[in-house]
């Protein structure tokens, strides 16, 4: 599929295909919005009972996506509804609940195969997913 | 005399003959040739007398339109510039527009756009009247807090109309999982002020009640639309309270309660359904009654929220769903015997 055709569009992955997480208290990666000025990843995270309160959150502001054929690297550059490090926000209670996206440099709308990590140097409290699968030919375009 | 719509389209066509100037002096035989070939049908001439005296002098109306007939030419005119357009609403008809709109302020509580505003604002505005507290605030209803999700009202709203699918994040709250879903949006439906759309699921493959207040991010989606059987979900609806089916086949199940006597003449006053029949009245002021309904949550929490007043005594299935939700909310053990 030609990037040109499409470049002033908005195309929506509803289910996109993750290939491994971190942890399985990670945020679900639900959705993937592309445009030519920006990546959005939509995420969804209910607070674990493990953590008192629910426990705190919120994003690498290091984060990036890395396309695993050519190591090129797409940086975070705007987030929605979550705190980017070091800040951070506290929950409540521990049924709480998080709809939230990040904003990534735009990649070309081609098919390849990302990770998504927040910082180079992981520590165990870091949400990191590999293997998500970025096929144009399964995109919607949104209206 | 009330406006009936066959009257009304007459009284159009013979204001807009008057006004025009390309036919000089239309007679008789002119409106009622014209009539008859915009409306489709014969029209009587005594019919065409009726409407002319009905245009000049009837108050129910309130055209009181100039129409003078000249014995010179045979022909009907207006003897001053008037048209039936132009006619304002009378203090009656006034009244019952702003009581109208009273109204939709009032539900308005649970869902104010900008659209409804501004249409209500013109209106008020072509009859001269100003919102405030003194021409309405009359009428009041029921008013919930506002719910989570109802901003997305208008957007789903549009997918319905335009046939467009959703993309939307959904959270259960059960499962306390998040979902990505494609919905194929039927109907906004609402409930005890909250609002649900109810769509074919994609991901579940099959049609899907869904509160707004679970719901994310909707986005229209240029894909094919996959369009519910409306008339067979329009059934659905006529045998269902509440929103929230407790079995996907839908299908209606006779239900027989037994009413209380000091419920009894509330019930008989206030059915649950149309469908209600009572099956027996008891000389001590117990009535047997039946409803035939598609079983619902919101069904058996209007049952539990009347347990001193009456009893489900069939079908077993749906007095054991019942008598299972109370367990669950009682600690048994702590019941004296």
């Amino acid at each position: 599929m030609s990037g040109k055709s499409k470049n002033n569009k908005v195309l929506l992955l509803p289910n996109p295909f993750v290939r491994q997480v971190n942890a399985d208290s990670n945020p679900s990666l639900l959705r993937i919005i592309w445009t030519s000025d920006y990546l959005q990843i939509d995420f969804g995270y209910p607070t674990r009972s493990i953590y008192i309160k629910g426990g705190w959150v919120n994003f690498g502001a290091n984060a990036y996506l890395e396309d695993i054929k050519n190591g090129k690297k797409y940086q975070l550059i705007d987030a929605d509804n979550i705190v980017l490090s070091p800040d951070k926000v506290e929950f409540d209670y521990n049924k709480a609940r998080l709809f939230f996206s990040i904003k990534f440099e735009p990649i070309p709308l081609s098919d390849a195969v990302y990770n998504l990590f927040e910082s180079d140097g992981r520590t165990k409290n870091d949400f990191f997913y590999t293997g998500i699968h970025f096929e144009p030919k399964h995109l919607v375009e949104v209206i | 005399m009330p406006l009936n719509k066959d009257a009304s389209a007459r009284y159009k066509i013979i204001d807009s003959i008057l006004n025009n100037r390309r036919i000089k002096h239309p007679t008789m035989f002119d409106l009622q040739r014209i009539l008859q070939e915009q409306i489709g049908k014969e029209i009587s001439t005594s019919t065409i007398q009726k409407d002319i005296k009905a245009m000049k002098e009837d108050a129910g109306i309130g055209f009181y339109a100039p129409i003078k007939y000249s014995r010179a030419t045979q022909s009907y005119y207006y003897s001053a510039t008037f048209t039936i357009n132009n006619v304002p609403l009378n203090q009656e008809e006034k009244e019952a527009l702003l009581s109208a709109i009273d109204l939709l302020h009032s539900y308005s509580g649970l869902r104010m756009t900008q659209e409804y505003n501004n249409a209500t604002v013109k209106i008020l505005n072509t009859l001269n009247e100003q919102i405030s507290s003194d021409n309405y605030g009359y009428i009041i209803t029921e008013q919930t807090p506002p719910q989570n999700g109802i901003e997305y009202f208008d957007l789903i709203h549009n997918a319905i109309k335009e046939r467009n699918p959703i993309s939307i994040v959904h959270y259960n709250y059960q499962k306390r999982k998040f979902s990505s879903l494609v919905l194929h949006p039927a109907y906004l439906k609402e409930f005890q002020g909250f609002w649900y759309v109810i769509a074919y699921s994609e991901q579940h493959e099959e049609v899907r009640t869904f509160g707004l207040d679970r719901i994310y991010a909707p986005y229209q989606l240029k894909r094919k639309y996959i369009p519910l059987d409306r008339s067979k979900w329009n059934q659905y609806f006529k045998n269902m309270i509440g929103v929230l089916p407790i079995k996907e086949d839908m299908k209606t199940v006779k239900i027989q309660f037994s009413v209380f006597p000091q419920y009894s003449d509330y019930i008989l006053s206030h059915p649950i359904h149309h469908s209600q029949k009572v099956l027996k009245k008891e000389d001590d002021g117990y009535i047997l009654c039946q409803v035939e309904l598609i079983p619902t949550l919101e069904l058996v929490n209007y049952f539990l929220s009347r347990l001193s007043l009456m009893k489900v005594i069939k079908p077993e299935p749906f007095v054991q769903l019942i008598a299972d939700r109370i367990y669950k909310s009682i600690d048994v053990r702590k019941i004296k015997k």
